[in-house]
């Protein structure tokens, strides 16, 4: 009986073109190549604890630039064009038009787009059932954190191309905190790039957002000293606070698949500093006040992760 | 699968050929220098450019500001109103069409501005004559801006005003010929040109001298008066 | 300072050299200075002088608070900040400076400032875009937070 299932298990997996020939974390690099290189065109809906949006997005790979254009279907008819790292979010507020520039992104689904190595390192790999999903046959992968620092993550990965079309973040009492599904897609019905562009009204006013983030190699004055294992620092920018001529420090770590942020920054006179914790939909936020700096953490993690990287910042 | 051929048509981000199509006309073209500069100016700021909305604040604040003290009698006031007057400007630049000169625009805002901000006060404006808006270049008369009164602020205005004086007194006669025709009696570059029988391109230049050397006598007088570095 | 600036404070331009002559002087540092000088020598001249105001300073201050206007699009590269440049970095230097000094005139301070317990309510908006600006996974968080300085 033991054989038959086993045997049976076997020609499960043949039949599965997914998991043909592959090992096991061979599927995430292949899910990362997918939704850079595939030319696709979909809806997914989007849920972040009690908001839940419809999303439409375009994608293209023309030569090795991929071309990328999300539009939010749901209230302000906003809209993210990205074409390799450069990408421009056109935001409507109140009557104008915010054009703002961002360094890059990993949105659903291109969620693999950074560092893959050091998420086999801290999480678990497995195989759940297949099912359908947007009219198309998925393999569920799982990965489970080995630690109590990192959320769990579901992925429900197309048969044929390994795109991602569902992902659900949970914790570890298994609620699930975030989650992405196309219920819409296709594949190879983008052919040329005219779809790429803003669809803005040249009546309206337009405001660059002016701030002045940016990476900057400076030293800085403090260090964290108990950064969650796996996490790397991916970003680091000095930004101008508002109002004042002051700056503060924006830290960004991740795992591959998880982030933190961490803020150091002075507090104003007659700012009252905020200390404790607080958690909203799948983020956790983590506060201190130090030698007169504000120490937040923000991350999708557990309180944990945020609560010991604010607690090792010293200077 | 392999990806499809793109065929690209367009800039990337930008499908500027469909954008231009639907750009407002352009702003009409001016007829007198002033105006072109403005012009410019104003295109400038509408493109990002604050520098360019610089230059204006420079040129009109002055002026504006001696048109309001017609209007509001407390000094501090009126530089408040200016201030605000000017900030509501840069928001609306994109509004800005060119069916005017620029500090007609701008005065029309400066002086909605300041009876709005009488009016909050529970103030009356001033009398104002029927001063047609289109004879502001003309305005003459109102309180000139003042540096607060003080002792230190009288002797460092005499200073500045002596420092002038005395070095447009020891520039060689035909800066000082050019210099004074040109701020005294406002005469045009070509108007002095046959005046002092010299091309305009000398009289360019002799007026640029002039400021040149007048100018160095006063950077440190001013340093220390305004911080100016 | 240049010649060319000072025909154009006197409006003495050729009208299809506007154009140009502005496109390089207002790159120079020294445009509004210049156009500053040349008012007062004016203003005295014409017995009009009547004391250096920091007026046209307190005007530009405002206006650097100010969201940029801008109509119309910019290619990307136009968006981008020349980080690259000098200045940015000798500014942002100063600024880091300036940062270290005002902590520790602050650090004087933390014993006699009470903090609250951190509520939702009372998140800081501008921590919160930032995050969800740089790390975000879903669209809809990813794009509704701006930075303006409101």
């Amino acid at each position: 009986m033991k054989y038959i299932s086993l045997l049976l298990f076997i020609l499960t997996l043949a039949k599965t073109p997914l998991l043909a020939d592959q090992k096991p974390w061979g599927i995430i690099e292949k899910s990362k190549k997918a939704s850079q290189s595939l030319n696709y065109k979909g809806i997914y809906i989007s849920q972040n604890g009690p908001e839940l949006k419809s999303v439409e997005i375009t994608h293209a790979l023309h030569g090795s630039e991929q071309f990328t254009r999300i539009n939010l279907l749901d209230g302000q008819a906003d809209e993210v064009l990205s074409h390799g790292k450069n990408v421009v979010i056109y935001h409507r507020q109140d009557n104008n038009v915010v054009i703002q520039k961002r360094e890059q992104h990993h949105l659903f689904p291109a969620i693999f787009s950074g560092d893959i190595s050091e998420i086999k390192k801290y999480y678990l790999l497995s195989f759940g059932a297949s099912q359908r999903v947007a009219g198309r046959m998925t393999q569920i992968v799982n990965l489970t954190p080995k630690d109590s620092l990192r959320y769990a993550y579901s992925f429900w990965l197309d048969q044929e191309t390994s795109l991602p079309l569902k992902m659900i973040i949970s914790n570890i009492e298994k609620k699930i905190l975030e989650q992405s599904t196309f219920n819409k897609i296709q594949f190879n019905t983008v052919t040329n790039l005219d779809w790429f562009t803003p669809t803005l009204d040249p009546l309206d006013k337009y405001l660059i957002e002016d701030s002045i983030t940016k990476e900057i190699n400076l030293n800085r004055f403090w260090r964290a000293n108990n950064i969650p294992p796996g996490f790397k620092e991916v970003n680091f920018m000095v930004s101008k606070m508002a109002g004042i001529n002051l700056v503060g420090n924006h830290s960004v770590y991740s795992d591959g698949l998880s982030y933190i942020s961490l803020f150091v920054q002075p507090v104003r006179k007659g700012q009252k500093p905020q200390v404790g914790d607080l958690s909203f939909n799948a983020t956790n936020v983590s506060a201190r006040y130090y030698k007169g700096y504000q120490i937040m953490a923000v991350g999708s993690v557990p309180l944990k992760a945020v609560r010991n990287l604010i607690d090792s910042v010293e200077f | 699968m392999q990806p499809l051929k793109i065929v690209q048509k367009s800039n990337p981000m930008y499908n500027t050929a469909i954008m231009e199509k639907k750009v407002i006309p352009p702003i009409q073209k001016p007829v007198n220098p002033e105006r072109a500069i403005d012009q410019i100016l104003v295109e400038k700021s509408q493109k990002g450019d604050k520098k360019a909305f610089s230059i204006l604040v420079e040129k009109y604040h002055k002026k504006l500001f001696r048109l309001l003290s017609r209007m509001v009698r407390d000094q501090s006031e009126i530089e408040d109103i200016v201030q605000d007057s000017f900030i509501k400007a840069y928001r609306a630049i994109n509004n800005f069409r060119g069916d005017s000169a620029f500090y007609t625009w701008l005065y029309r805002i400066g002086i909605n501005t300041a009876k709005n901000h009488l009016v909050a006060l529970g103030k009356r404006p001033k009398a104002m004559d029927e001063v047609e808006i289109e004879d502001i270049e003309n305005f003459e008369s109102g309180y000139e801006m003042r540096n607060h009164d003080t002792p230190e602020s009288i002797m460092m205005n005499q200073e500045i005003v002596a420092a002038v004086s005395e070095t447009i007194e020891t520039l060689p006669e035909e800066l000082k010929e050019a210099i004074a025709l040109r701020e005294m009696d406002g005469l045009s570059y070509e108007e002095i040109a046959e005046i002092m029988q010299c091309p305009i391109g000398t009289v360019r230049s002799r007026i640029f001298r002039a400021r040149e050397a007048i100018a160095e006598k006063l950077k440190p007088l001013i340093e220390e008066s305004n911080n100016r570095w | 300072m240049t010649e060319k600036n000072s025909s154009l404070f006197d409006n003495e331009i050729k009208e299809e050299d506007i154009g140009f002559l502005i496109a390089s002087e207002i790159k120079k540092p020294n445009m509004r200075n210049q156009w500053f000088y040349y008012q007062t020598i004016r203003d005295v001249v014409r017995g009009e002088y009547s004391g250096s105001s920091n007026l046209s300073n307190k005007i530009m201050d405002a206006i650097d608070d100010e969201p940029t206007q801008m109509r119309g699009y910019s290619p990307a590269k136009d968006l981008a900040i020349d980080f690259n440049s000098y200045n940015w970095q000798f500014v942002l230097g100063f600024a880091v400076l300036f940062a270290i000094m005002f902590a520790g005139l602050n650090s004087k301070n933390e014993n006699n400032v009470t903090p609250v317990q951190l509520v939702y309510e009372e998140m800081p908006a501008e921590i919160m875009n930032a995050h969800f600006a740089n790390t975000s996974s879903t669209a809809n968080y990813f794009v509704q937070t701006t930075l303006i300085n409101k």
